[in-house]
């Protein structure tokens, strides 16, 4: 440290030195210390050092069932969204679609909606008494829903449609910056076309179909807010909501230890599987792309053309616009269970959750400034990272990329539990703590999307010659004013992006939200779900209208902003 | 082997049209290339032989078969025209190795594995790549790749073989050797050859005749001297080889340069050329320096030393020239000369 200290100040004058040293240290501070209280405390068993949680949580049956559960409905999301998003990516980029450029666009539009709402939406049309399954009872005279979402199989089902954007975005770029001269090439050799995408097109997809495949086993084993609102009414545990239950509603001694056990293992099992994703697909990715941008290789469907549009009709239906319509109808409804018919409708739920309710007031004022502080800080912090990693010669530079980046890798429960295992005491010297505070929250949202700041401002500043700041130091500027006055207009794009890919997550976060939120410090996620869970459906459901629409709002402001660059 | 024919070929997207009436016939064996600048449609009427284009009018004809002609409704995909292709990005695939690559066409037709891979074995010998079957394309030079995708094309034994830009990203010593090994395989094989390419050299190197296009329209189509020699328009003097212009009027002995009655050029000027100016086109190396005597008086400009020939920039008035001479002619900057001009052409 002495020596990396006395280096960089040597190297960027004394500015530099203690900018680039607070840096590290605010890193240490948020990210390593954390992590390190976790792992710490998963051997901590009756307050000795034992291996006991790590033994109860892979033999007790309890625990074990769990552990199952989440890879069961991990690998099934995994691979139902990988067959569901290539087809689609195909159908779009390779095939004569009626209105391809509309699909395009609205095979994405699920992205927009956060995961824990659309559960909340498909739990109003096919819980056991959803407006679907009422309509179903209703005509035909069963005294069974046609299905009961809860469990296992409703879990398995909305995660597919909330993620299947991942595999759709990322194989349509692909299949789109193929040269389509490899395909050309075949059918010259003599290859009918359906041959050359099975013999061709496929395998030179697979390493990037299998990466997006691990992408969503991964999101899919993080999320919370889908296995709570589907699993909890029928005791169907995963990781995620055992370790939630653990900490907020056990009495047990030793829960925060089983907590951060679970945390670890779940975290091995997403840290393998983004190796794998790193290592050897990501290896396995046939340079394909094209030079020139060339018109790519179309089948015409000819007399299949009216089912596919059909399909793809059906497939905006569900996963877009049933859900949204949903949330809707119950937003308006003066209280859920009544038929969701115009009789039925009025306006109070938005009345009352907007002008009357102050903690909902509150939730959406905390969320906003939660939001914007986090992407601001991780800017400047993850720019300031960023510079280390690609500007200096520092010999630790990349274990600092590691560092940075590890938070994002892991499931935000995990980074929850961090947090509280890590705050939960009050600061040494300040004696005021943390947790139960809005700051918590705060602190816990910059470590985990930090990854996003150093990786955006990476790009830019790899591009920006070292000159143009030698130019300016010759100058006699120090290195903060030549930092401020040249490296951050130049890298402006980079931060832009950054800035909104941390704003837009934290405003829509449940999943650490949920684990760290305390009266007066709720976030308009903690609000919805807490809404719902108490039984204030129409509630939930308007301040969730309420929050799409914002989005939706925030969204197209950043589109028109950057001439389209940025957002959905 | 067979014979190429393009009728008044039409194709346009939307409201441009990038080839018009493109009508072409090439004999069996024939090495034709399509010559222009980029832009000027060359690759779409190739595309239109192979099928990756459908023209909008016009007929497109393969041996005796009628391949493309939408008056009729008629349209055989690629994979059923039977050409061997080699495209300008090579697309040779990389998840196979070179052996796999180049046997598909044959695997594709369900060609008995023994017979498959002395086929295989015969084309890469031809193609001298024999011993580099086992190996995957990104192991392979730029140039090997090609060879590849060379392979592939001829391993089907095609009656037509066509060939997109496919030199323009090697080094120009490997250019050279690809060029005569591409004549040496076409005589082999006998295989009839269109060939695209933006280069001129290259195309009077390699071509039996070529096709001169410019913005979707044909220039002029001829063997090589020809399209040298008397070439049809403006254009292709322009873009074939050097060629130096200036305007000129009639005169009764000849001609005079324009603005300069003093001037004379005793070269008559044809009857077909519309009175008053006209551009005269002459090439460097028909043009003869001498220190006392000639037409046109002129001083030098530059001296530039090519080794086996010396190129002056000379100045005629106001005209700069390009002149090339014998390595042995010696003139220096700054002197004045004469010009004598042992041919011309004349275009409007």
């Amino acid at each position: 440290m002495q020596a990396g200290g006395l280096f960089l100040k040597r190297f960027k004058g004394k500015s530099g030195g203690i900018v680039l040293s607070i840096a590290i240290l605010l890193l240490l501070v948020l990210v390593v210390y954390p992590l390190a209280k976790i792992l710490y405390q998963s051997f901590v068993f009756d307050a000795q050092l034992s291996l006991k949680n790590y033994i109860k949580a892979l033999s007790e049956k309890g625990n074990y069932l769990i552990f199952l559960h989440s890879m069961e409905i991990s690998l099934f999301s995994a691979v139902l969204s990988t067959l569901i998003g290539t087809l689609l990516a195909w159908v779009v980029a390779r095939t004569d679609l009626p209105y391809v450029h509309l699909f395009r666009t609205a095979f994405v539009l699920p992205f927009v909606i956060p995961p824990f709402i659309g559960a909340l939406a498909w739990r109003q049309l096919l819980g056991p008494v959803g407006y679907l399954n009422k309509l179903y009872m209703y005509i035909t005279g069963a005294t069974e829903p046609l299905w009961n979402m809860y469990g296992a199989d409703g879990i398995v089902a909305v995660m597919v449609l909330h993620l299947f954007p991942l595999v759709y975005i990322t194989v349509l770029g692909g299949l789109e910056r193929m040269n389509p001269e490899l395909e050309e090439a075949a059918q010259a050799s003599g290859s009918p076309v359906f041959t050359v995408m099975r013999q061709i097109t496929l395998p030179l997809m697979l390493p990037t179909i299998a990466s997006s495949a691990v992408l969503v086993f991964i999101a899919s084993i993080a999320n919370f807010g889908i296995p709570a609102i589907l699993g909890f009414p029928e005791n169907y545990f995963v990781l995620t909501t055992r370790i939630y239950e653990a900490i907020t509603r056990s009495a047990e001694p030793n829960s925060l230890s089983l907590a951060a056990s679970l945390s670890v293992l779940l975290s091995l099992v997403a840290g393998s599987g983004l190796l794998l994703q790193g290592l050897y697909l990501k290896r396995k990715e046939y340079t394909v792309l094209s030079g020139k941008s060339m018109q790519p290789n179309i089948v015409r469907l000819r007399q299949h053309r009216t089912w596919v549009f059909l399909v793809c009709v059906a497939m905006v239906l569900i996963t877009s616009i049933a859900p949204l319509v949903a949330i809707l109808l119950t937003a308006l409804t003066r209280a859920y269970g009544l038929a969701p018919v115009p009789a039925n409708w009025t306006l109070q739920n938005f009345y009352d959750v907007l002008f009357i309710n102050p903690s909902a007031q509150r939730a959406i004022r905390n969320s906003l400034l939660l939001a914007l502080g986090a992407a601001t800080v991780v800017s400047l912090l993850g720019s300031i990272i960023a510079y280390i990693i690609v500007k200096t010669k520092l010999r630790w530079r990349y274990l600092l990329d590691f560092v940075s980046n590890m938070p994002y890798a892991l499931p935000g429960t995990v980074v929850a539990v961090a947090m509280i295992l890590a705050w939960l005491k009050p600061i040494p010297f300040l004696d005021v703590s943390l947790y139960n505070t809005v700051w918590i929250l705060l602190v816990a949202y910059i470590a985990h999307y930090l990854a996003f700041g150093v990786r955006t401002t990476t790009g830019s500043l790899a591009q920006i010659h070292p000159s143009l700041e030698e130019v300016a130091r010759n100058s006699g500027a120090s290195w903060l004013q030549t930092f401020r006055d040249v490296v951050i207009p130049l890298i402006r794009p980079g931060l832009f992006a950054g800035w909104f890919m941390v704003f837009m997550p934290c405003l829509r976060e449940l999943t650490i939200s949920i684990l760290l939120w305390s009266a007066g410090n709720e976030t308009i996620g903690v609000m919805v779900f807490n809404l719902q869970e108490s039984g204030n459906t129409v509630a939930s459901a308007a301040l969730s209208v309420t929050m799409i629409v914002f989005l939706m709002a925030a969204n197209f402001v950043v589109r028109k902003a950057t001439g389209g660059r940025l957002g959905y | 082997m067979a014979q190429i024919k393009l009728e008044n070929a039409t194709k346009s997207f939307g409201e441009s049209v990038a080839v018009r009436d493109f009508t072409v016939t090439v004999a069996d064996g024939e090495f034709v290339t399509f010559l222009g600048p980029s832009g000027c449609g060359k690759t779409t009427c190739l595309r239109m032989v192979a099928g990756f284009i459908e023209p909008s009018q016009g007929i497109v004809q393969i041996g005796d078969r009628v391949v493309s002609d939408p008056g009729r409704g008629i349209f055989i995909p690629p994979e059923m025209r039977g050409v061997g292709m080699v495209f300008q990005s090579y697309a040779v695939w990389p998840h196979m190795k070179v052996f796999d690559n180049v046997a598909y066409p044959l695997k594709i037709k369900k060609v008995p594995r023994n017979e498959m891979r002395a086929r295989v074995e015969k084309i890469l010998s031809l193609t001298k790549m024999a011993d580099l079957s086992d190996r995957y394309p990104h192991q392979l030079s730029g140039g090997q790749q090609q060879r590849v995708a060379l392979a592939r094309a001829l391993v089907m034994t095609p009656e037509v073989l066509l060939l997109d830009e496919p030199l323009s990203n090697l080094d120009a010593k490997l250019r050279e050797e690809m060029r005569i090994e591409l004549k040496e395989l076409q005589s082999k094989t006998g295989v009839t050859v269109i060939f695209v390419t933006h280069d001129q050299i290259e195309a009077m190197v390699m071509s039996d005749r070529v096709v001169v296009m410019h913005a979707g329209v044909i220039q002029q189509i001829g063997p090589p001297s020809v399209i040298y020699r008397r070439p049809a328009n403006r254009f292709v003097a322009d873009f074939i080889g050097v060629a130096n212009f200036f305007e000129v009027e009639r005169s009764d002995s000849g001609c005079t340069l324009a603005g300069d009655p003093r001037s004379v050029i005793p070269i008559r000027v044809p009857d077909t050329m519309t009175a008053g100016r006209t551009n005269l086109m002459v090439r460097p190396e028909d043009i003869h320096i001498d220190k006392v005597r000639g037409d046109l008086p002129a001083r030098i400009h530059q001296k530039l030393f090519l080794g086996d020939a010396i190129l002056y920039v000379v100045d005629v008035g106001k005209t700069r020239l390009r002149v090339k001479t014998g390595a042995q002619e010696n003139f220096e900057p700054e002197e004045p000369v004469y010009l004598t001009l042992e041919q011309a052409h004349f275009f409007s």
